[in-house]
Order: structure tokens, then sequence, then C-alpha cells
């Protein structure tokens, strides 16, 4: 009969065998038996400091040092995700002079380490996780990844390196267009609205509405030659009835009428 | 655990000989330039021909600035949307979930590719399996170029030397060697 004991034994050993370290200086790294579904195992930074231990994540998260693929859709939802797993293990941010971010605890005494290390582990294998998750429809991301390929294709081919993709003004930094263009000191804003679904669809008319009408309070306003909205009219949340009124509305913000992307060759006549 | 690369086990051979067939790489220097969407990192690239296929291989080599470390790359966009062969001088341990969990963690410096099955798996070198060329690699760029070169069955014109990585600005690169990643943080402030 099997020793169920042994069976034990050789678990414990085998588990213990999974944490190690590396010295980095003044600070020790702990390798952890914890891993990621994208397996990597996670490690977290010890360091004396004024007679207490920090036990930090050394930036790699924010560093995305896991190589967590993560999308930039959905911001929102992985701000309120890792505020969660924050909270639920009382984890402090500190942001360092390079302006990384860094998570950590802190220890009043050698004795606390162990356990610090292992709440921190596991704080980081639940928000590594949950960044690597996908929020939005399968669907959804294809379609408008694929849109953007082609637009951004588009727009490279024409304009090559007048073209900055995914950027914002100077001083609205957390409002993305798709793309800036610069020619001499104009500059030509362009939004793309895609969607595979007609809510979806709805929801970038909105966020393309909102970023024309912030855009007016820029200080490059003045600089702000055209303002263009390329609509995915191939989208299957394309509907021009049931978004009529909304388009109206974009047709105020915008420069010059919202563009079709069966008419794409007409953005060549605005910018 | 983690996602299969089906391309890569469709075309295992093929992928393989990617990896380690021979290349050919004529340049003598690669130049290293602030990366457009993060200003902690340098990178520069180079093309590679794969001599079996006369396939365009690119290399990449990446450099943080803040902290010392540093990657390098092959790919093939054609073949494989993300880099299919890699080395990480520093960052986290790769689990390979088709070992014994005894075998499963490969710390860094490691190599990072796909096994037949198409499972993103790390290994380590036989030299980077001894401690003091491991870290004489881990340390230096230039000792690690070679060691890739040398992995990856790239050839240069000259046996003996192996491409000079240059920064555009030379003081990029005149920051203290950091290896640490709390030092100089005032956590209890």
């Amino acid at each position: 009969m099997v020793d169920l004991l042994k069976i034990h034994q050789q678990i414990k050993e085998d588990f213990c065998s999974l944490t190690t370290y590396k010295l980095r200086g003044e600070s020790l790294e702990i390798i952890t038996p914890f891993t990621t579904l994208n397996n990597k195992f996670v490690s977290v930074f010890v360091k004396e400091t004024k007679g207490k231990f920090i036990i930090s994540d050394g930036g790699w998260v924010d560093n995305n040092y896991y190589n967590v693929d993560i999308s930039d859709e959905s911001e929102d939802i992985y701000s309120r995700v890792l505020a969660y797993y924050k909270q639920s293990f009382n984890v402090s941010e500190k942001i360092d002079v390079a302006g990384t971010l860094h998570y950590f605890k802190v220890c009043q005494n050698l004795g606390e380490i162990p356990a610090k290390v292992y709440e921190l582990a596991n704080f980081l294998v639940g928000a590594l996780n949950s960044l690597g998750m996908r929020y939005r429809d399968e669907k959804e991301e294809k379609e408008r990844a694929t849109f953007r390929k082609d637009a951004n294709t588009f727009l490279k081919v024409n304009y090559n390196d007048n073209v900055k993709l995914q950027k914002s003004l100077d001083d609205f930094k957390n409002i993305k267009f798709n793309a800036l263009i610069t020619k001499s000191s104009n500059i030509y804003l362009v939004s793309y609205v895609t969607g595979s679904s007609p809510y979806y669809f709805t929801n970038d008319l909105r966020k393309t509405i909102v970023n024309f009408e912030i855009s007016e309070r820029s200080k490059y306003k003045n600089f702000i030659k055209e303002k263009v909205s390329i609509i995915n009219d191939q989208a299957d949340g394309y509907n021009p009835e049931k978004v009529k009124s909304m388009m109206d509305l974009l047709n105020e913000k915008v420069t010059r009428e919202p563009i079709k992307w069966t008419e794409k060759e007409r953005i060549l006549e605005y910018i | 655990m983690g996602k299969r690369n089906l391309v890569v086990k469709e075309d295992y051979e093929y992928f393989h000989d990617l990896c380690f067939g021979e290349k050919i790489c004529n340049s003598e220097t690669i130049v290293l330039d602030v990366k457009d969407n993060n200003k902690d990192w340098l990178v520069g690239n180079d093309e590679l021909e794969h001599v079996s296929t006369c396939n365009k291989i690119k290399l990449i080599v990446e450099r943080k600035l803040s902290l010392f470390k540093y990657g390098i790359k092959l790919h093939r966009p054609e073949f494989i949307e993300k880099p299919y062969f890699r080395f990480d001088s520093d960052g986290p341990a790769h689990r390979n979930i088709s070992e014994a969990l005894t075998d499963q963690m490969v710390t860094t410096p490691h190599f990072n590719t796909f096994n037949e099955e198409g499972e993103e798996y790390a290994y380590k070198s036989e030299i980077l399996k001894k401690d003091k060329e491991s870290n004489a690699i881990m340390n230096d760029l230039s000792f690690g170029i070679a060691h890739f070169f040398q992995e990856a069955n790239i050839k240069t014109n000259d046996p003996e030397k192996y491409p000079e990585v240059r920064k555009k600005n030379e003081e990029l690169f005149e920051i203290e060697h950091r290896i640490d990643p709390l030092r100089g943080i005032n956590f209890l402030e």
C-alpha cells in the first residue's frame, strides 16, 4: 500500500523547492512558487529600511515584466480590478523617480515577512491574471482591431511619418485620438467609429463626439485644422437609421462631414 | 495554462529551423535609440537572412535605462505576430508546464521559445547554467549579443566579431548600472 504520508512529504519538498532567490544589491528577490496564467513565477523584493522591512513587486507589474497581454480598451475595468485587489490585500503604492508604480507592504519586524510575502504574491497573481483577462467580447475586439489596422495602414501609406497613432493632445493626455496628423504647424485629429453591435457602435460614436468636444478646450485649438471622423459603414453594428440623431450631433463637432470607410478616398481631399 | 501557438505546432520543423538554422548578419553595429512609446527603453533593429529559406528575420535588441535589463529577439512577422525566439537577461522566472514540478522553474537569464506542442517554454543554455558565465552575460549586453549569436546560429562576416551595440546619443549609456529595483525609493514617506 502507498504510504500516504510519504506523498505529503513529497509534495511538501517539491513545493518548497520552487522558492528561490536572487541577491540584488541591498534587496533580496524572492522568486515565489506562485504563477500567473501565462506561466510566469511571481517575484517579490524584500529590503530593510529604518528598522522595518519593505516587501515590493519591484515595479514589475507596472513595467509589465510579466508580459501580460493587456488590452488598452479596458483600462477603466483594470483600474477597478486592481483597486479591489489592493484593498483586499491591503497593499500600498509608491511611484519612483522613473515614474514606475510599486505595490508594497510594510513589515514591522522579521517575523512578519513570510506572511506579507505570501499576501503580496497572492495579490500579484490575482492582479496579473485579471489584467490578462478579456472583458470585451472577442467578436468586438476582432472587429475593432481589424478596422483600426486597416484605417491605420491607409493613413500611414498616405501620410507616412506625419501620422502618430493613438495620440493625445499634450494638454489632454487622457483623451486619445486614433490618429493625429501634423503638417507644417497644422494638426488634423482623426477618430474612428466602429462596433460589432449597435451598442458598441453607439458607444464609439459617443466617445468620438466627446473627444472632439474636449479638443475645443485645448490650448492647441487654433492649430487644429480639421477634425475628421471615419465611420466604418461595413461594421455589423452600423445602422444609419438608429444612429442618425447621434451622427447629426457628431456632424456639429467635426469640421467635415463624417467620412464613410467605403468612401475613404475623401480623406485625401481634406487632409 | 497559457495559450498554445498553433502556427508553431503546425509547422514546427520550419519554426525550429528559423530558431536554430544558420542565419547571416552583415552589420557591424546595431544602433539603439529611445523607444517611441516608452522613453525608459532603447531599441535597435537589424535584418538577418535565414540561409536555407532566404527568409528575412528581424533581430531586435532592447535595453532598459533605469534598471539594467535587456532583451534580444528574433521576429518574423509574416510567420508569427510576436517575436518567436527571445533572450531575457532579467525578469520573472518562466514555468515550463510539461516538466516535473521541481524542474518547471527556469530563472532568468534564459532563452524563451516554443516546444513542439506550441507551448511557450524557457531554457538555459549550457553556458547560462554556469553561475560565473551567466552573471557576466546578464550584466553585459555585448556578452549577451555574442551568446545569442552562438545559440541562434547567427554568423557574421568575421567569425571572431559580433556587432557592436551603440547608442544614438552617447550620454544615454552613462547611467548607473542598477539591478536593485527598490534602491533610492523611500517607501515610508
